[in-house]
């Protein structure tokens, strides 16, 4: 399996941006540094799906679907074999991560710099990504002060176009205040990745990937009324760096504002190059009488694909969707209900025979009370889902205690029916687990497990398919903090 | 000179009411004044030494003087004592104040201009205490009554810490102002201590004040204030108090009140310790919060903020802040850091997402997704209820997991995938599912799964583009992908 170097320039970035930190966290007035290491580990136990086959003739009937005695429902091809999906041994899968956050204060007013690595370790990526040595998160330096802010190095961005890093600079310019503008540019990275389009990450999981990585460039203002409502707009384009091609051109609006008792919210994400919308959203919350509030919500969502990949000429189409919940609160019990639903239907397709049964519709309707009294703390929920892909139904409980600020212990279990439109699997997963943490000032220990058994209808095969989850992870904080890690 | 300008004058001077006398007499018998009219033509008789300042003489008749007619013959006898002085915190000296009066030139003020009758049909020898609301009158700029909002304390009365004397009984019973009782008053009360600090002095010392100020250490005007132990004992075990004022209250308070204390947040800490904040900012390193007193050091809990969800947090707001945080409204670095969203927003199996602003019904939570997730995002996922790329690359994380347990496995060589064993003729009916749900089918399927039948250079040659296809603006904005599956000659002018 190739793996990626454990030392590469952006290791030298990183690295180096972290030396700066630390080595400029000289015991000056205003310098110092702030650091957070966590360890992670967590422990799955997976079943992957097997591929099974009998002779046609040892499998009693002569249709397309029968049934193996213990119930198994299977796939049979005249004078061929029978074929089905069995649960397979389990997989165990360890994954192990190791955090470093550090900011560390120049001395220099409004300087700073801000470091966040990871290391993994795990089973051959089975679960994914989980062998990767060494990713940059963030790395840069930032020069923050009242009218502008700069940053350079490997940054971290969170706007309506989403959230993502990419190599370069940003300028922050707010002297017409309560006006914002910003730019920014610099090498694109792929989204949820942390390393460049062209890394063997994607090339490893997709034969077309890009052989290039990307420039990005954007820019955005934004403006506040007050405390009264505040808004964004970004643009952005990712290019190759050969400039050959785009891999995305977009632009973001969101608004927000309080009106009166009202939140008013509206957003969209708009693709220049296939022109259109690929999110539209429009949300209301406001009071309806004392505790109880109500919010309602229309969307229009239409998928998004990069430019690299031929889906965005496969012509997907959106959906519409319409949502409407309640919400009760009343803090002097601790208590809070919501409940709601939501209804969508698909654009029309233009493709494949219309009696193939497919919905062209979807609903979800949901139910959760939480509550906290005392040291006491507990949550139910429901959530019903019902698509044209896949649909689930099921509800989860959970009873904790708190033991000082941060540390308490939860009992939990869960039961859900799943099914899948276009596969054989109706079944009952469930699970009970357990999950904690301990607080001790700079020392934080979070742990949990729980195991899960499922009861499947149509592949009785599937029975023992107990599946076992640890995790745990230590976080300990340490230096000085003068400022925050903003 | 009126008599009104020069006691005003005499106010002004403190002339005759500085002395400290911290005596008075007590009113337990009391002399019928009135039955004696016919045989006391002047007050000097029985008064001799009140205008000579003689305090001896106060009283300079004795019961002895009494016996002359009350002998049993002519008269019933009487058991009379003269009134003995007791501790009193009033500051008033007739002496002093008939010098005053004198120096000034005033009309003369008799004995009956305090003392005597105030209706016109009362007898001569209606003697009584002088009421508070002769001083007032004058000292006092003429205000309605003793203790009105505009009386000055301080002229007449001395402060608790010069009249030690002055017993916790008697310190209990001192007259409420009516201005006290006013809703408003306690929000309003700064402002008339510091103009006025010795009048709130006569009745207050430190211990009223740092009862409920969490600052009070902080506060000039509350440390120029004496402690005294009759104020301790009598504030010891009661609750400090601390109404919301009316600006709470406004509309938008939870947003605007970070614009109100910018200049510094002294008067918030009168009522408000760091927990009070923190309640709703979390963690977050903000000036004004960490300037706020430490509650358990000064004793005081001060006020506690009830768990709520925060403000313009509208339910679901976990899965649903999307155009909050890009619109910034309210400004999220005031409670949170950015490890935060991190936390959630960079997929890692193994992390803590519980926040650091505890505001919240639900209980605390690790990771962005609930447990057992994995085992049941097929239908979150087909409806998009979040974009899952913003933090999951589809190919390196979703395709590669799908594929690993086998939910795609077959894919590559045509065999079909777990996905769709119930549909043994999907080939056939797939175009509609995958035009509805394309971010689902990329999750499992590559690229080249479906160039076998999608390209215009092999295969089935089957055209994918929907009806709206602009092959125009497609190649406009990467003729590069238009090059996987077409030619040169196919899609080139």
């Amino acid at each position: 399996m190739t793996r990626i170097p454990l030392w590469d320039r952006k290791t030298t970035l990183a690295a180096g941006s972290l030396s700066f930190a630390l080595a400029t966290a000289m015991p000056l007035a205003a310098q110092g540094y702030r650091a957070e290491v966590t360890v992670g580990a967590s422990y799955l136990e997976v079943r992957p799906l097997v591929r099974d086959s009998l002779p046609g003739d040892e499998v009693e009937g002569t249709s397309l679907r029968r049934r193996l005695p213990d119930g198994t429902v299977v796939t049979c091809v005249q004078g061929d074999f029978c074929r089905w999906f069995r649960a397979g041994e389990v997989e165990p899968v360890h994954v192990t991560t190791q955090e470093a956050r550090v900011t560390g204060w120049s001395g220099i007013q409004g300087l700073s710099a801000r470091v966040h690595v990871r290391g993994r370790y795990g089973t051959d990526d089975f679960w994914p990504q989980s062998s990767e040595k060494f990713e940059a998160v963030s790395a840069y330096l930032d020069y923050d002060r009242s009218l502008f802010r700069a940053r350079l190095g490997r940054l971290v961005r969170r706007d309506g176009l989403g959230y993502y890093n990419f190599d370069g600079a940003a300028f922050l310019w707010r002297k017409w205040d309560p006006l914002w503008l910003e730019a920014y540019g610099g090498w694109s990275l792929a989204r949820g990745l942390n390393f460049p389009r062209s890394s063997d990450l994607l090339s490893r999981a997709d034969p077309l990937a890009p052989d290039d990585r990307g420039f990005i460039l954007g820019a955005e203002a934004g403006a506040r009324i007050g405390s009264i409502a505040s808004g964004r707009v970004s643009y952005q384009r990712e290019i190759r760096t050969d400039r050959l091609a785009l891999y995305t051109e977009r632009l973001s609006l969101d608004v927000r504002a309080f009106l009166g008792p009202a939140v008013v919210e509206a957003s969209g994400e708009y693709d220049f190059s296939f022109e259109q919308f690929n999110e539209l959203r429009a949300r209301v919350n406001m009071p309806v009488v004392s505790r109880l509030e109500a919010t309602a919500e229309a969307r229009h969502h239409t998928p998004f694909f990069e430019l690299w990949t031929i889906w965005g000429a496969f012509s997907p189409v959106g959906f519409n969707e319409g949502r409407l919940s309640l919400a009760w609160s009343e803090p002097s019990l601790g208590l809070q209900l919501r409940a709601g639903g939501a209804r969508r239907s698909y654009e029309e397709t233009s493709a494949g025979p219309a009696d193939s049964g497919l919905r062209d519709d979807g609903w979800r309707t949901f139910a959760n009370a939480d509550w906290r009294g005392g040291p006491w703390f507990a949550s139910a929920g429901y959530l019903g889902e019902r698509g044209f892909g896949a649909a689930r139904f099921g509800g989860d409980l959970r009873l904790g205690r708190f033991f000082a600020e941060n540390t308490y212990l939860s009992l939990r279990g869960t039961a859900t029916q799943t099914f899948g439109e276009f596969r054989l699997n109706e079944q009952v997963v469930s699970g009970v687990g357990i999950d904690g943490a301990i607080g001790l000032g700079e020392i934080s220990l979070n742990a949990g497990g729980a195991v899960y058994w499922n009861e499947a209808e149509e592949r009785p095969a599937d029975g023992d398919w107990t599946q076992v989850r640890i995790y745990g992870s230590l976080s300990y904080s340490f230096g000085t903090d003068t400022g925050g890690q903003r | 000179m009126s008599r009104r300008a020069l006691l005003t004058l005499l106010t002004s001077a403190g002339i005759g009411l500085t002395s400290g006398v911290v005596v008075s007499m007590s009113r337990s018998a009391g002399f019928p004044h009135e039955a004696h009219a016919g045989l006391f033509p002047t007050c000097l008789g029985c008064h001799a030494g009140i205008p000579e300042g003689d305090e001896d003489r106060y009283f300079s008749v004795e019961p002895r003087d009494c016996i002359r007619c009350h002998d049993g013959e002519r008269g019933e006898t009487v058991d009379w004592t003269a009134p003995t002085r007791t501790a009193s915190n009033l500051k008033f000296v007739h002496v002093r104040h008939m010098e005053a009066v004198d120096t000034a030139g005033d009309e003369d003020l008799g004995c009956a201009e305090c003392h005597g009758p105030t209706q016109p049909d009362q007898p001569r020898m209606a003697i009584a205490r002088a009421a508070p609301e002769i001083c007032v009158s004058c000292h006092a700029h003429e205000v309605p009554e003793h203790l009105a909002g505009e009386a000055v304390c301080a002229t007449c009365h001395a402060t608790l810490a010069e009249v030690p004397e002055l017993s916790v009984t008697r310190v209990a019973e001192f007259p409420q102002p009516p201005t006290h009782a006013a809703e408003s008053f306690i929000v309003s009360h700064g402002e008339m201590a510091e103009a006025q600090l010795e009048s709130c002095a006569v009745c207050h010392a430190r211990e009223s004040c740092t009862r409920c100020h969490l600052n009070a250490e902080g506060l000039d005007v509350i440390r120029s204030l004496a402690p005294d132990q009759r104020i301790a004992e009598l504030v010891a075990g009661r609750a400090g108090a601390w109404p919301e004022p009316e600006s709470h209250g406004e509309q938008g308070w939870e947003f605007s009140h970070a614009e109100r204390v910018v200049g510094g947040s002294q008067s918030c800490a009168s009522c408000h310790a760091e927990p009070s904040c923190r309640t709703c900012h979390g963690e977050a390193n903000i000036p004004q919060i960490t300037a706020l007193p430490d509650s358990s050091r000064v004793g005081l809990a001060g006020v506690t903020v009830p768990r709520t969800r925060a403000p313009g947090h509208i339910p679901d707001f976990a899965s649903q802040h999307g155009a909050a945080a890009a619109a910034n409204l309210p400004n999220c670095t005031s409670c949170h850091v950015e490890r935060e969203c991190a936390a959630c927003h960079e997929a890692v199996p193994t992390r803590s997402a519980q926040g650091n602003a505890p505001v919240s019904f639900e209980p605390p939570r690790s990771g962005y997704h609930p447990a057992s997730f994995v085992l049941r995002h097929g239908a979150e996922a087909f409806a998009v209820q979040s974009s899952c790329a913003d933090c999951h690359s589809t190919e390196a994380f979703c395709r590669s997991c799908h594929q690993n347990v086998g939910v795609a496995v077959g894919v590559a060589d045509g065999a079909g995938g777990a996905f769709h064993d119930a549909q043994p003729d999907w080939l056939f009916e797939h175009g509609r599912a995958a035009r509805q749900g394309l971010e689902a089918c990329t999750s499992c399927h590559q690229q080249t799964s479906c160039l076998r039948c999608h390209s215009a250079k092999s295969g089935l040659r089957i055209s994918p583009h929907g009806p709206d296809f602009d092959p125009d603006r497609a190649a406009d904005a990467s003729l590069q992908s238009c090059a996987i599956c077409h030619t040169a000659r196919q899609i080139l002018p």
